[in-house]
């Protein structure tokens, strides 16, 4: 329990402390009909859930920004990109004495709002006192699907969309270095000689330019088409010469497109190197006899 | 009487015992010992105690990185604190858990009935190690809470402020002095090892050197100098009544020589069953999982003495550098063509260590043996390497770490001398230590000019950064003698690479460097190169932070002054 001092030294028995808050609502429609040969039906569902920590041990004289009562279980807290520092010019245009972790700014480096410092108020000083809460919510807040599909004369399509929104994520891409992959993303990295880059310089000294923040902060919403089937079922007197039951052609996919403001690797992974969900296309025939 | 009837009566009668008396459900959990066992069973109480030994006793220290010794690891950054980029949350030795622990020890054994001398033993050996906790603690933050008793968790207010430097160095002196009344004379057989009476008077001496330091002792007050004076000499001619005393054999053999005269306070591993791993220390063709560790800097390699104990003088080049200088250079430094570094790999190679760069610029560490990269300085640490073991077996290092060894009892009694103003028994400290380290004796002062009291402090700062290099003292000096100055000077840390003149046979194997050294140019390098890898520490590095978390926890903590607003002056 982080309310005791911690000179106190002991550790105490665990106990059922928290207490959190949780609600939403959920509703599901489905509809079906045909259009004399063509047999049609169309679904949605919608899920929304939030949750809010109404009680947890920590400690008593701590940041704003630190206090989980009242926030949901998932927000992240970093810092509020400003530019990055592209020429000489905007460095000398900072307060004197002005440093990002400590140390003097640099070229090419991330810049970030001076909110606060010890005394509550901006100190020419970015450090861990400019932090704030930038995302409520680093886990969906909404889910939803959609499926439809319709079948006539012989032809069917079938169609599952799912997604999620009301979040945010962090970008997690390691400037390159020695040894390890590059992402597309750090192509557009500042040097001396492209100064409106997107990036900042990947030098990895710059150990600021990874701190959580805005910078890297991105929309998470997304609607997948998960799943589609075309399929053709073969005409009965056709098949019944041959002497089977049926026999349906069929292409399918899964995981097929995404919609995101999230491009970089797939916005459902926890961070870019984790295994990838796989796009799958299937050809196939169905045949019973 | 028939044997069987008998057994059965017994066992009817402890049947109805058993049933009338006690709950059959509430039985002793034998895989389990209660903690008033402990208490009533000397070996349980031992192993009490025994835990306590691995909560605190240092091991084997890699951390040259922290000062001028050595750069970091990475060769290319400062650590946060040389640089000046550390918050409060960089510097985090907290060990209240731990001093919990030994606080429960001194209560129970207040109560408890075992025997007398055993108990003070105990004791002796408890009060040893809050007194290191809280000196150690003490010399990061300048002051701490003093929490001596085990607080019960429904005490009203558990929260208990710093206490300042003076009252934190008055309490563990409180502790050894007592530990030293109680504990024995000295451990014998598979005890040896164990904190005994010589130690505890020897880190006293550590303690009230620092505290009659700068750091603590900014008036120079000298009251404070006395007393370090006092227990320093007191330890001294303790230890050497005891039999202790400067080692007479090769410097190198400290370290392998075990139990030897200068062993006071000792970690000793041995293998198997107590090794540490020495992977950090050793060039990337000899190690395995980590690397880059303690490459000795050129400020360090240039302090050390020439034979005849003069100062070794940079301007006449690096040539012959490593000719004619003192045991000491041979024993902690390993350079181009070395015959001192006969690890396991190169007594196989059949190869000393040659480290250069060819006439097309290729290394000699990976044309010969097949890495290069990690040596940043062109040096590696010599001092206190397993020679004996190899990549493989690289975490299976037995060479014993010597916390305290008899040099350093001495040095703090030449040290305190000479700030009392007793200069010739100060130089006479300085004369033993470099004679020992096979300085020549000259007219009789081991090549020591000075003779005036801020001159020898001096000769102190520089025969402490050679004598214990890589022994973890370098860092603390530092900010015990106020001279953050010592390293901002040096802006950062330097290398020497040699190179191989064109047209030269480049040396290798078992050959002379003697027959060499002319065949190569030598250049100078700045091993931290990027923007902002500078040392620029601040002063108010002389007291670090407390970490937020332990401030967030209890509103009644102060931080320290020039940290984050903070309010507590440990020297107030």
């Amino acid at each position: 329990m982080s309310e005791l001092p911690s000179t106190f030294g002991g550790s105490l028995p665990n106990v059922n402390y928290g207490e959190m808050k949780s609600s939403g609502f959920e509703f599901e429609v489905n509809y079906s009909n045909n259009i004399g040969d063509f047999n049609y039906y169309l679904g949605g569902n919608y899920g929304y859930a939030t949750n809010e920590v109404v009680k947890i041990s920590q400690g008593e004289n701590i940041r704003d920004y630190q206090n989980r009562i009242g926030r949901s279980w998932n927000y992240i807290v970093g810092y509020e990109y400003d530019d990055i520092l592209r020429t000489q010019a905007d460095i000398d245009a900072l307060p004197a004495g002005y440093t990002i972790g400590g140390q003097a700014p640099q070229l090419g480096q991330l810049n970030y709002k001076d909110i606060s410092g010890v005394d509550g108020v901006p100190d020419g000083k970015i450090d861990s006192w400019d932090q704030k809460v930038i995302a409520d919510y680093a886990a969906p807040t909404s889910t939803y699907g959609i499926r439809f599909g319709g079948e006539f004369k012989g032809f069917s399509v079938d169609a599952l969309f799912q997604g999620a929104g009301g979040y945010k994520k962090i970008l997690s891409v390691q400037p390159p270095y020695a040894w390890t992959r590059v992402y597309g993303i750090w192509e557009d990295y500042w040097s001396p000689d492209n100064i409106n880059s997107t990036m900042p310089s990947p030098d990895f000294n710059m150990g600021a330019n990874q701190w959580t923040s805005t910078f890297w902060l991105k929309d998470a919403d997304y609607l997948r088409l998960g799943y589609l089937n075309i399929g053709y079922s073969l005409p009965k007197d056709i098949i019944g010469q041959v002497g089977l039951d049926s026999a349906k052609l069929f292409v399918s996919g899964t995981n097929l497109f995404t919609w995101s403001e999230f491009k970089e690797y797939d916005v459902e992974l926890s961070s870019a190197g984790s295994y990838p969900n796989m796009k799958n296309y299937s050809l196939g025939v169905n045949i019973t006899f | 009487m028939n044997i069987r009837n008998f057994t059965l009566k017994l066992f009817i009668l402890s049947v109805f015992v058993l049933t009338s008396c006690e709950d059959v459900f509430d039985k002793e959990n034998l895989n389990a010992v209660t903690p008033e066992d402990v208490w009533m069973d000397e070996g349980l109480a031992e192993a009490y105690v025994n835990n306590i030994y691995s909560l605190f006793m240092p091991g084997m220290p890699f951390s040259g990185g922290s000062s001028d010794e050595a750069p970091n690891s990475n060769g290319m950054t400062m650590q946060a604190l040389l640089k000046g980029t550390a918050d409060i949350n960089t510097v985090n030795y907290w060990p209240y858990e731990s001093i919990r622990k030994v606080n429960i020890l001194l209560e129970e054994l207040e109560n408890s009935e075992l025997d007398v001398e055993f108990k003070n033993n105990l004791k002796g050996q408890g009060l040893f190690f809050r007194a290191w906790a809280y000196f150690n603690m003490t010399k990061l933050y300048g002051g701490v809470p003093l929490i001596l008793r085990s607080q019960g968790i429904d005490e009203e207010e558990l929260s208990v402020p710093r206490s300042n430097a003076d009252a934190c160095f008055a309490q563990i002196v409180q502790d050894l002095d007592e530990a030293t009344s109680l504990l024995p004379d000295e451990w014998i057989g598979r005890d040896f090892g164990r904190i005994d009476k010589g130690i505890a008077m020897a880190f006293k001496g550590r303690v009230l050197l620092f505290a009659a330091s700068p750091q603590f002792n900014p008036s120079g007050d000298i009251a404070k100098w006395t007393d370090a004076y006092n227990a320093n000499k007191t330890a001294k001619e303790y230890l050497e009544s005891k039999g202790k005393g400067l080692f007479q054999g090769n410097f190198a053999d400290i370290w392998y020589q075990e139990q030897n005269e200068e062993v006071v306070m000792v970690n000793q591993y041995f293998n198997p069953g107590h090794t540490h791993n020495q992977n950090l220390l050793r060039p990337i063709w000899a190690t395995r999982d980590n690397v880059g560790f303690d490459r000795p800097a050129l400020n360090l390699v240039n302090a050390f003495p020439m034979k005849d104990g003069s100062p070794f003088d940079p301007s006449g080049g690096y040539g012959e550098f490593y000719k004619n200088r003192d045991d000491r250079f041979y024993a902690t430094i390993a350079y181009n063509g070395t015959t001192h570094y006969n690890i396991k790999e190169l007594v196989d190679r059949e190869s000393y260590l040659w480290m250069y760069e060819n006439e097309t610029g290729e290394h000699s560490e990976l044309l010969l043996y097949g890495g290069h990269g990690n040596d940043w300085t062109g040096f590696y640490r010599l001092k206190a390497v397993d020679k004996d073991i190899d990549a493989p077996s690289i975490d299976q290092a037995d060479v014993d770490w010597i916390e305290i060894r008899f040099t350093e009892v001495l040095m703090n009694y030449g040290e305190a001398a000479n700030e009392i103003g007793n200069g010739p028994e100060a130089l006479q400290v300085l004369y033993d230590v470099r004679g020992r380290a096979g300085i020549e004796a000259g007219s009789g002062n081991y090549g020591i000019t000075v003779t005036d009291q801020s001159g020898i402090r001096e000769a102190y700062i520089n025969e402490r950064f050679v004598e214990f290099a890589f022994e973890n003292k370098r860092w603390d000096d530092i900010r015990r003698w106020r001279r953050f100055d010592i390293l901002n000077d040096q802006v950062v840390h330097q290398g020497l690479l040699f190179k191989l003149n064109p047209g030269e046979v480049a040396p290798s194997g078992l050959d002379n460097i003697d027959d060499f050294w002319d065949k190569f140019s030598w250049e100078i390098f700045d091993v931290e190169t990027a923007a902002g890898e500078i040392f620029n520490i601040p002063d108010n590095y002389y007291f670090y932070g407390i970490p937020e978390s332990y401030i967030q926890q209890d509103a009644n903590l102060e931080q320290t002054v020039g940290w984050d607003g903070g309010t507590f002056d440990p020297l107030q």
